[in-house]
């Protein structure tokens, strides 16, 4: 496909533009783009952007899952759902918990990978996954995250953390 | 000092520079947007104050100033030399820089993470550019620990860049190859390597200069060595091609060729007054003649240099005031002539 701006190189960028319920797709070569200022700086790719569209339109698609999402904002640095969908941006490496499990498909869609497999930094101590600050959510937000990494398990065919996930909501719901 | 860009490298003829930026971020720090204003200037001048000693302590020059102090038209210099980045010049608070006196170490603080390091090197030499960067990057992560997951590996504020934070670079000389029919095919090629490319300088929606960068799209599923090799192999390919054409238009069309040569020669050595586009064009008819050793020079000269410092901003900088586009023009010219040596033989 040919960029619809200079009509000369090759598209690389696909910007999706939404008015109402009307979606039109541009198709345009990275330098173009780039000069529009769709791209984050200079040298990246349009993922983020590309990012925020493909979460835009499943958020759109399907409200229930925007519902259930709308909720979640990063302990650590407040980022919400919302926020992260329009910036494609983590906030903190806390985001990368709360909100990686949620795109990591497309994640892998874009990257082509979803596992890194390059340099660990050889001086590091070992840290705490954040998923552990679960613990100091109020019961809501706990069954809202739980909810996600339910319907994640079930995604993965992970029938056996599905059940354990459903359970725990179970007795969270009947705690409130 | 000699910058990096007039050192001399491999492959040099086509490949005129290999660069790595490597993205990392501190453990238990919140990215800087949003990491609160007081916390960002400590970490910002204690990064800063670490990484400018690293670097004097392994013998590298250098020195370090924030953004805020510096003005527009430096910023842009910087910018066009590959310095900074475009997040750098919009929001300045905060964002500090390291650079070696060569420019071939460039540390930026706070601009979208909280560390981007890169290193650059004349000619193909991404691996030695690489260990480079690896290097300092090892002896900041004695101080301090890195935001690293298992699964995501390095994190980064945009998920673009997430895994290696690395992107590798290559600025390639491809004047002859750009203005092929294939071209278009074989950058439409690329992407399927996972390489995208780009126009080094844009002047009026053309490259007069014929110089290209080519970069890795992907950061997260393949090493930093898998990136250098998949980059430097497409880099081969392109610079093949790029030799294939020369030498069939120095065979066929030899005096057309000398011709062309000399004319440029003398446009860029006699005028008074001259456009950024007839400089870039010009300078890059006589870097491919010079590669080949068709012409030599007097004295050794980067026309790759050149090319960076004839921009309206370096040559702002370069004069040290503000310039209107017939002043940038006049002083261009008078600019080349000056830098540009006799030709001998």
């Amino acid at each position: 496909m040919i960029c619809e701006k200079c009509k000369s190189r090759e598209a690389t960028v696909v910007v999706t533009e939404v008015d109402g319920n009307k979606r039109t797709e541009h198709y345009y070569c990275s330098q173009c783009a780039a000069e529009m200022d769709l791209l984050p700086s200079e040298g990246e790719l349009p993922f983020s952007q590309l990012l925020s569209g493909i979460l835009g339109m499943v958020a759109e698609n399907d409200t229930e899952e925007e519902d259930e999402y709308a909720g979640i904002f990063c302990p650590t640095c407040k980022t919400s759902y919302r926020e992260f969908v329009d910036c494609s941006r983590f906030g903190c490496e806390d985001c990368y918990h709360i909100f990686g499990p949620l795109i990591d498909a497309n994640i892998h869609k874009l990257q082509g990978s979803d596992v890194h497999t390059g340099k660990h930094p050889k001086l590091q101590g070992k840290k705490q996954p954040a998923a552990e600050k679960i613990e100091e959510l109020t019961p809501e937000e706990k069954i809202s995250r739980l909810r996600v990494r339910l319907k994640e398990a079930l995604a993965a065919e992970d029938y056996e953390q599905a059940v354990v996930y459903r359970d725990e909501i179970k007795a969270l719901s009947g705690e409130k | 000092m000699d910058k990096w860009y007039e050192g001399i490298g491999a492959e040099q003829d086509v490949i005129v520079g290999s660069r790595i930026r490597l993205r990392r971020n501190i453990q238990g720090k919140m990215f800087p947007e949003k990491l609160p204003s007081d916390q960002r200037k400590k970490l910002c001048s204690e990064l800063m104050n670490h990484v400018s000693g690293i670097l004097s302590a392994q013998g590298v020059e250098n020195h370090s100033l924030h953004l805020s102090e510096m003005d527009g038209m430096q910023k842009n210099a910087l910018l066009e030399r590959s310095v900074l980045t475009k997040t750098s010049l919009r929001e300045t608070e905060d964002i500090a820089l390291t650079v070696s006196e060569d420019e071939s170490y460039s540390v930026l603080f706070n601009c979208d993470d909280h560390l981007r390091l890169q290193v650059s090197e004349s000619g193909l030499h991404l691996r030695e550019a690489y260990a480079k960067a690896d290097r300092l990057d090892d002896a900041i992560n004695e101080t301090y620990n890195y935001a690293f997951d298992d699964k995501y590996g390095y994190m980064t504020a945009f998920p673009t860049n997430v895994g290696t934070g690395m992107r590798a670079y290559l600025v390639l000389h491809l004047p002859l190859l750009a203005s092929s029919q294939r071209f278009r095919t074989i950058t439409s090629e690329l992407g399927r390597y996972g390489v995208a490319i780009r126009d080094a300088f844009v002047y009026e929606d053309k490259n007069p200069s014929g110089l290209y960068v080519i970069y890795n799209q992907k950061t997260l599923g393949q090493s930093e060595s898998e990136i250098m090799s998949v980059l430097t192999k497409v880099g081969m390919q392109l610079a093949g091609s790029e030799r294939r054409v020369r030498n069939i238009r120095a065979q066929r069309f030899s005096l057309q060729n000398d011709d062309e040569v000399y004319r440029s020669y003398g446009i860029l050595k006699y005028a008074r007054y001259m456009r950024y586009d007839e400089a870039l064009l010009n300078l890059s008819r006589i870097r491919i003649a010079a590669s080949a050793d068709k012409v030599s020079f007097a004295k050794p000269i980067s026309l790759y240099k050149l090319m960076l410092m004839v921009s309206p901003d370096n040559l702002r900088v370069h004069y040290q005031k503000e310039l209107d586009e017939n002043e940038l023009n006049v002083l261009r010219a008078e600019y080349l002539r000056s830098a540009l040596p006799e030709i001998v033989g």
